[in-house]
């Protein structure tokens, strides 16, 4: 059997989503893919096909691997990011193919078109193969929750049925957002003035604060959080007297309840400070007593405080006790280099990474 | 030509955590926690000791020890 590959063509999307639905089990419509691949705010994703010629001569859809093009920052200059995703092979070509033989093709093919490259999560293998393909996975996600001990304990047990009772609702059906000013949690919620929050110009001012990142300027957001086919996201302007403000970005998730999504602020070390506010505005007008969030081991610092944001409940470390360590490969391209961007160490990284499926 | 010894010693230079002698000849390595990448490396190991390079239609046929040395054997 002969193997072929090529870049994706308009109308292949029926195929990719058929292949993702037979290797993931999972389902995604044109729109869907539509967001995820050929709207994102970084410009054309990548997405290389493998075929098959069958007897016939007719080609079949193996084999799929894809790089989403992200918006980046790097301590205030815009730089372009991928992130691969959907890298797949129906099971029963897995032992046909050589598949690092093509994924080093493609690579080799949009190397110079991005700054840098990271994947999320993975088996070990294609862990293994990314190390291979020259990425550093030196940092492992990490879970962390906002809200009070034996709280944090009591939800991870009926996190579903609680939560799920008490906050669904409580989500907007439409983008939305809320303003809360930490002197006066109890009476200043201003939707319009956040909805008119000038984004682009709060993200040009503190993006120069921050090392390699997520662009949070209102298009990365619109699409990101606005414009997401999955879920529903609301977005919170914490304004605080004594640290400025800061986005934040709130979802409910069957899994998790209430998630932080994403958080950015002015100054970095403030950002124990927001997560105080948004637990106490949680507390009181979601009445939810724990927030889950995810970030990596070396950015821990910066969300661990001395309060209510820590990175384990006692009953989470007992049942992540097996659980593998998931690292997140990450590769800093020639082009990166160029741009001053040293090393993969430095990224500042929230929930917003995993984003697209 | 490579010899069985040859293969073996490809094989377990290029997987971590696998005892190749454990591998029967006639089973497939797939079974045998040999990953991906395993694989890629393991026949980029059998071309550089042959000299000879594998069509990518002829990997399915690489898939046992035995397979290989005589896939070897008849090129």
């Amino acid at each position: 059997m002969k193997f072929s590959y090529r870049k994706y063509q308009t109308g292949d999307e029926v195929d990719i989503n058929d292949l993702y639905h037979l290797v993931t089990g999972r389902t995604r419509t044109i729109e869907q893919h539509a967001w995820q691949w050929l709207q994102t705010p970084g410009g054309e994703s990548e997405m290389w096909l493998i075929e098959a010629e069958l007897e016939s001569g007719v080609k079949k859809l193996i084999g799929h691997h894809g790089v989403m093009a992200l918006e980046f920052s790097h301590y205030g200059k815009a730089i372009r990011v991928g992130k691969t995703e959907n890298t797949m092979v129906l099971p029963v070509f897995r032992d046909k193919i050589l598949y690092p033989k093509f994924e080093k093709k493609f690579l080799s093919a949009y190397e110079n078109k991005f700054h840098a490259l990271f994947s999320t999560v993975g088996p070990k293998s294609a862990i293994r193969l990314r190390k291979a393909m020259g990425y550093k996975a030196k940092h492992a996600w990490k879970k962390m929750f906002v809200g009070d001990e034996p709280a944090i304990s009591l939800i991870t047990i009926n996190n579903v049925i609680s939560r799920k009772l008490h906050l669904e609702g409580k989500f907007p059906q439409t983008p939305s957002s809320v303003k809360i000013n930490d002197t006066r949690i109890d009476s200043y919620v201003d939707v319009d003035a956040s909805t008119a929050f000038d984004y682009d110009g709060f993200w040009e001012r503190v993006s120069k604060n921050y090392p390699l990142t997520l662009a949070r300027n209102k298009k990365s957001l619109s699409w990101r959080y606005w414009n997401n086919p999955y879920r529903k996201h609301l977005t919170l302007v914490l304004d605080s007297e004594a640290s400025g403000v800061a986005i934040c970005v709130i979802s409910f998730r069957k899994k998790f309840g209430v998630y932080l999504d994403d958080i950015f602020c002015e100054e970095k070390n403030a950002l124990p400070h927001f997560l105080e506010i948004l637990y106490s505005w949680s507390k009181k007008e979601m009445r939810c007593f724990s927030i889950e969030t995810y970030t990596t081991t070396d950015n821990m610092e910066s969300f661990r405080s001395q309060g209510h944001c820590r990175d384990n409940s006692w009953l989470q470390s007992f049942y992540d006790r097996d659980k593998e360590v998931q690292l997140m490969p990450r590769k800093v391209t020639p082009l990166g280099k160029a741009k001053g961007i040293k090393d993969e160490d430095i990224w500042y990284i929230t929930p917003s990474f995993f984003e697209g499926r | 030509m490579i010899t069985i010894e040859q293969i073996k010693l490809i094989i377990s230079d290029n997987v971590q955590d696998v005892n190749v002698n454990e591998i029967p000849h006639d089973a497939k390595l797939r079974d045998h926690d040999v990953d991906s990448l395993d694989f890629f490396n393991i026949v980029l190991g059998f071309q550089e000791a042959s000299g000879i390079e594998v069509p990518d239609e002829d990997v399915e046929k690489l898939d046992t020890i035995n397979a290989i040395h005589k896939y070897f054997q008849d090129k």
